[in-house]
C-alpha cells in the first residue's frame, strides 16, 4: 500500500542529529547511528513532543544520507509500519518520521546532559497501578 | 659480685640512718621493694650509684650532690650547721667482702667528699685506688645494666635506629666483658716486638740483605696497616648498609597492611571489572531487543492499541455473527407472511400479529447496527504485526534494564569501596613503599660490594702477612744479632699473634654465650610460639629469630622491654658469677601474662634480683604466686612527709 506513494530513496540527517546520534551510539544502548535514530522517532511519539520545528533541520548541510528503506523499512524492525499504526498517512510517514527523530534526539540530547539515564527515557516503566 | 647490705644516712628521702639488708640466699635471690611513685624506690638504687662511684645520675643528667642530700637535714634542722650524707655499701666478691663508705658534708670551708674502702676489715683502701677496685666488680660504663630501669630501654630501642648509639653500647658490653684488656695486650705485645725488631735492624745495619729485608718489612707492615684501615671503612660501609636495611626493611614489614590493602584493591578492582562484563553482556542482550524493536519508546501506546484493534475485530466478528444469524430470521419471517406456508416445513400457518411484532422488530435493530470497519481494523493489526509490537519484547526490556541497573548499583558500591582502599593506600604512601624496594636494592649493591671489598682486603692483608713473616724471619736470622735477642722478638711476634687470636674467639665465644643467655630468657618470657629465639647483632643489637627461620625486628615495646630484660640478663650471667639487677618500674609496657613470665623467669634465672615495684604493677597475691618461695625478703617503702620516708623490712615474709 505504501508503494503506491512517491518517497525519497535517501534520507538526509541534519548535523546535529548526527552529533546527537554519535553520542546515544556512544551509551553502548544502540547497534548504530540509525539505530538511535529510529529510537528517537518513538521517543518524540511516545513523550508527544511538538512536531513543529521550525524549518526543516535536514535542508541545512547534512552528514549522512541513509537509505530510506534500511531506516524505516527493515524486516524486524519496520518503523514505517509502526508509524501507520499510530495514524501517520502513508504519504507522511517518511517526512513525518524525520521531523519526530530529529526533534526525538533533541529532547534525548537534553535528558543525556541533565545525566538523565536515557534507558530511564527510551523503556516505559513498569505500570505500577496494575 | 653479690650486694650485702646497704646503710644510708640523710640521703636523699631517707632521713636519719636505715639500712637495708641484701643478704638472702640462694634459694630465695627475690627482694621486693614496694611503694608508690615518689615515695623513695629510687633513691635506694641511686645510694648504691653515688657510693660506688661518687656520683648518681637521673635520665643521663648527672644529680649534684646538694641535691642528694635529704632536706630536712640540710634545712630543715636549725641545730645542724654542717649536713652530711653518708652511705655505706657492702658487697661480695672473689671469696672477700668490699665495705665502701662515702661522705659527703657541708663545712664552712665548702663541701666536701670522701670516700673508705676495707678489704675484709683491713685497713682502708687509699682512696685513688678506690675506682680501680670498684671497676674491677662493676665497671661504671655499664652500670646501667645492673641498675635496671627506663633509660636503659631507652638506649636499646636507640640502638635499632641509631648507629652511634649501637656503637656506644658495643663498645660499653665489649669493656664489660674485657675485650679491650685483651686489646691492649695485644697492642702492647706488637709494641715489644717492634722495639725487638729495632734492635735487631740496628744490630745487622751492616748486612745489606737484612737491611733490604728490613726496609722491605717496614713497607709492607705500612701497606698491611693501610688495608687494615680500609678494610675497616668497607666494615663500617657494610655495618652502614646493613642497619638500613634492617630499618627499611622494618618499614616494608610495616607495609605488610599496604599490601593487604593492594590485594583488597586489586581484588575489588576485578570484582568490579567481571561486573562491568556483566552488565555489558546485558547491555548487549538489550542493545538486540532495541534494534528489533525500535518502537519500545511507545509500548505502552502501541500495545494498547493492539489490544483495542484485536478485540474491536472480535467484536466486530461477533456482531457480524449477530446481524447474519437476524437477517435470515427476517427473511423466514417476510416468506412466512408472504405464503402463509411455514418455509421449513411447508404447513399452512396463519399469519398473526406476533410475527409482524417480530419482523419490525428484526427491522429496527438491523437498521440500528452499526459495525466497526473489520477492513480497517484489519490493516490496522496488519501494521502493528509487521511492526513486530509485542508484550514479550517490552517485558524484556524491561527485565534488562532492572538487570543493568542492579549491575550499575553493585558497580557503583564496589567502586565505593575501592575508593576507600586507594585513600588508605595513600595513607600508607604506595609510593613510599616502592621507593624502599629501590633504596633496599641500592644499599644491597652497597652491601654486597663493601663485602667484596672486605674480602679483597682480607685476602691483601693475609698475602702481606705472609710477606711480614719472611721478611721477619730474615731480619731475625741476620748475622751479628744476639741470639737472644731474636728469640725475644720471634715470641712478643708469636704471643701478641695468638693473643690477637684468641681475642676474636674469646669476643665470638662470650657473644655466643649472651645470645644462648638471652634467647633462654627471651623465650622463657615470651609466649608466643611464632618466636624462636634472639639473635645479638654486629653490633650487639638484638634481633628476634622466628620459627621459621627469618630474623625480625622488635616491634611492640613490650617486645623491646622483654629483649632487653634478655639481653641485659644474658650479659650479667656471662659477665658476673653472682650477677644481681636492681629492676626499677620492670612491669611497665608488659601486659598481665608478660608480667607473670618475667617473675617466673625471675624465680629461675639464677640472678639476685631485686624488684622495685608500685601498687600500679603488682597484685599481692599474684606476685608471691609467680615468685613462688623464691622471695628472700620484702621491703615496703613508707612516706611519712613529703621530705621524709622510711624503709620497712616485711616481717614474716610476702
Amino acid at each position: 500500500m505504501t508503494d503506491e506513494v512517491q518517497q525519497p530513496k535517501n534520507i538526509t540527517i541534519s548535523v546535529h542529529g548526527n552529533e546527537i546520534c554519535e553520542r546515544l551510539k556512544g551509551t553502548g544502548y544502540f547497534e548504530d547511528l540509525q539505530d538511535a535514530y529510529r529510537t528517537a522517532i518513538f521517543v518524540a511519539l511516545a513523550e508527544d513532543l511538538p512536531d513543529n520545528l521550525d524549518e526543516d533541520p535536514t535542508m541545512k548541510p547534512v552528514q549522512n544520507k541513509w537509505d530510506t528503506d534500511a531506516v524505516f523499512r527493515t524486516k524486524g524492525n519496520n518503523v514505517e509500519a509502526a508509524l501507520l499504526a499510530v495514524g501517520v498517512t502513508p504519504a507522511e510517514t517518511i517526512t513525518r518520521g524525520k521531523r519526530l527523530a530529529e526533534i526525538g534526539l533533541r529532547h534525548l540530547l537534553s535528558k543525556m546532559e541533565r545525566n538523565v539515564d536515557i534507558l530511564d527515557v527510551i523503556i516505559p516503566p513498569f505500570d505500577l497501578s496494575a | 659480685m653479690k650486694l650485702l647490705n646497704l646503710k644510708m644516712n640523710d640521703f636523699m628521702a631517707y632521713r636519719g640512718e636505715h639500712e637495708i639488708s641484701f643478704e638472702v640466699s640462694e634459694a630465695s635471690p627475690i627482694i621486693l621493694f614496694l611503694g608508690e611513685n615518689g615515695h623513695g624506690k629510687s633513691s635506694i638504687q641511686h645510694a648504691v650509684r653515688w657510693c660506688l662511684y661518687g656520683e648518681t645520675e637521673s635520665k643521663k643528667i648527672a644529680i649534684p650532690p646538694q641535691q642528694l642530700i635529704n632536706r630536712k637535714a640540710s634545712q630543715g634542722n636549725p641545730f645542724s650547721a654542717n649536713p652530711e650524707m653518708s652511705v655505706v655499701l657492702t658487697w661480695g666478691a672473689d671469696g672477700k667482702k668490699y665495705e665502701l663508705s662515702r661522705r659527703w658534708t657541708v663545712r664552712n670551708s665548702g663541701a666536701q667528699g670522701e670516700a673508705t674502702l676495707r678489704i675484709d676489715g683491713g685497713n682502708p683502701v687509699p682512696e685513688t685506688a678506690i675506682p680501680h677496685f670498684v671497676n674491677r666488680y662493676l665497671a661504671r660504663s655499664v652500670a646501667h645494666f645492673f641498675f635496671f630501669d627506663g633509660e636503659v630501654q631507652d638506649e636499646f630501642d636507640d640502638m635499632v635506629s641509631n648507629a652511634k648509639s649501637a656503637a656506644f653500647i658495643k663498645n660499653e658490653i665489649e669493656n664489660l666483658l674485657s675485650i679491650p684488656v685483651i686489646s691492649q695486650g695485644v697492642t702492647w705485645l706488637k709494641s715489644k716486638e717492634h722495639e725487638q725488631y729495632e734492635a735487631i735492624a740496628k744490630a745487622s745495619k751492616e748486612d745489606k740483605k737484612v737491611s733490604k729485608a728490613s726496609q722491605a718489612l717496614v713497607e709492607a707492615e705500612q701497606e698491611r696497616s693501610v688495608y687494615v684501615s680500609e678494610m675497616e671503612q668497607s666494615k663500617k660501609k657494610f655495618a652502614d648498609a646493613e642497619a638500613r636495611i634492617i630499618t627499611m626493611e622494618q618499614e616494608m614489614r610495616n607495609a605488610s597492611e599496604v599490601e593487604h590493602l593492594i590485594s583488597a584493591r586489586d581484588q575489588l578492582r576485578g570484582e568490579k571489572n567481571s561486573l562491568k562484563n556483566l552488565r555489558n553482556l546485558k547491555i548487549e542482550e538489550l542493545r538486540n531487543v532495541l534494534f528489533s524493536n525500535p518502537w519500545i519508546p511507545l509500548a505502552t501506546k502501541l500495545l494498547a492499541l493492539q489490544e483495542s484493534t484485536d478485540s474491536r475485530i472480535e467484536a466486530s466478528r461477533q456482531k457480524e455473527v449477530e446481524v447474519a444469524k437476524k437477517r435470515n430470521e427476517l427473511d423466514l419471517l417476510t416468506a412466512m407472511q408472504r405464503s402463509h406456508r411455514c418455509p421449513l416445513c411447508g404447513q399452512d400457518k396463519a399469519t398473526d400479529e406476533t410475527v409482524a411484532l417480530r419482523v419490525q422488530e428484526l427491522l429496527q435493530d438491523l437498521e440500528d447496527q452499526t459495525s466497526d470497519d473489520v477492513v480497517e481494523l484489519t490493516t490496522l493489526q496488519h501494521h502493528l504485526q509487521q511492526a513486530h509490537v509485542n508484550s514479550a519484547a517490552l517485558t524484556e526490556v524491561r527485565n534488562l534494564k532492572k538487570e543493568i541497573d542492579s549491575f550499575g548499583s553493585q558497580i557503583a558500591l564496589t567502586d565505593q569501596a575501592l575508593e576507600a582502599k586507594i585513600r588508605d593506600l595513600d595513607l600508607y604512601g604506595i609510593q613510599n613503599a616502592q621507593e624502599i624496594v629501590m633504596s633496599i636494592r641500592a644499599l644491597d649493591e652497597d652491601k654486597n660490594s663493601a663485602e667484596n671489598e672486605i674480602k679483597d682486603y682480607e685476602k691483601k692483608i693475609a698475602e702481606c702477612d705472609r710477606e711480614i713473616a719472611v721478611h721477619k724471619s730474615v731480619v731475625s736470622r741476620g748475622q751479628g744479632v744476639d741470639p737472644a735477642l731474636r728469640k725475644k722478638y720471634q715470641s712478643y711476634g708469636y704471643l701478641s699473634e695468638l693473643l690477637g687470636q684468641v681475642k676474636v674467639a674469646y669476643a665470638q665465644q662470650i657473644k655466643n654465650k649472651v645470645q644462648n643467655y638471652a634467647s633462654q630468657t627471651f623465650m622463657s618470657i615470651i609466649s608466643d610460639p611464632k618466636f624462636a629465639g634472639l639473635r645479638i647483632n654486629e653490633n650487639y643489637g638484638v634481633d628476634l629469630l622466628m620459627q621459621d627461620g627469618h630474623i625480625d625486628n622488635l616491634k611492640s615495646t613490650g617486645q623491646g622491654k622483654v629483649s632487653t630484660i634478655a639481653l641485659v640478663s644474658g650479659l650479667i650471667k656471662t659477665a658476673m658469677t653472682e650477677g644481681f639487677i636492681l629492676m626499677d618500674t620492670p612491669f611497665v609496657s608488659l601486659d598481665v601474662g608478660h608480667r607473670e613470665a618475667v617473675c617466673r623467669w625471675a624465680a629461675s634465672s639464677g640472678l639476685y634480683i631485686s624488684f622495685f615495684m608500685h601498687s600500679g604493677e603488682y597484685n599481692e597475691e599474684q606476685i608471691l604466686q609467680y615468685l613462688g618461695g623464691k622471695i628472700g625478703r620484702v621491703y615496703r617503702i613508707q612516706r611519712i612527709d613529703s621530705n621524709e620516708s622510711t624503709v620497712v623490712a616485711e616481717q614474716g615474709g610476702f
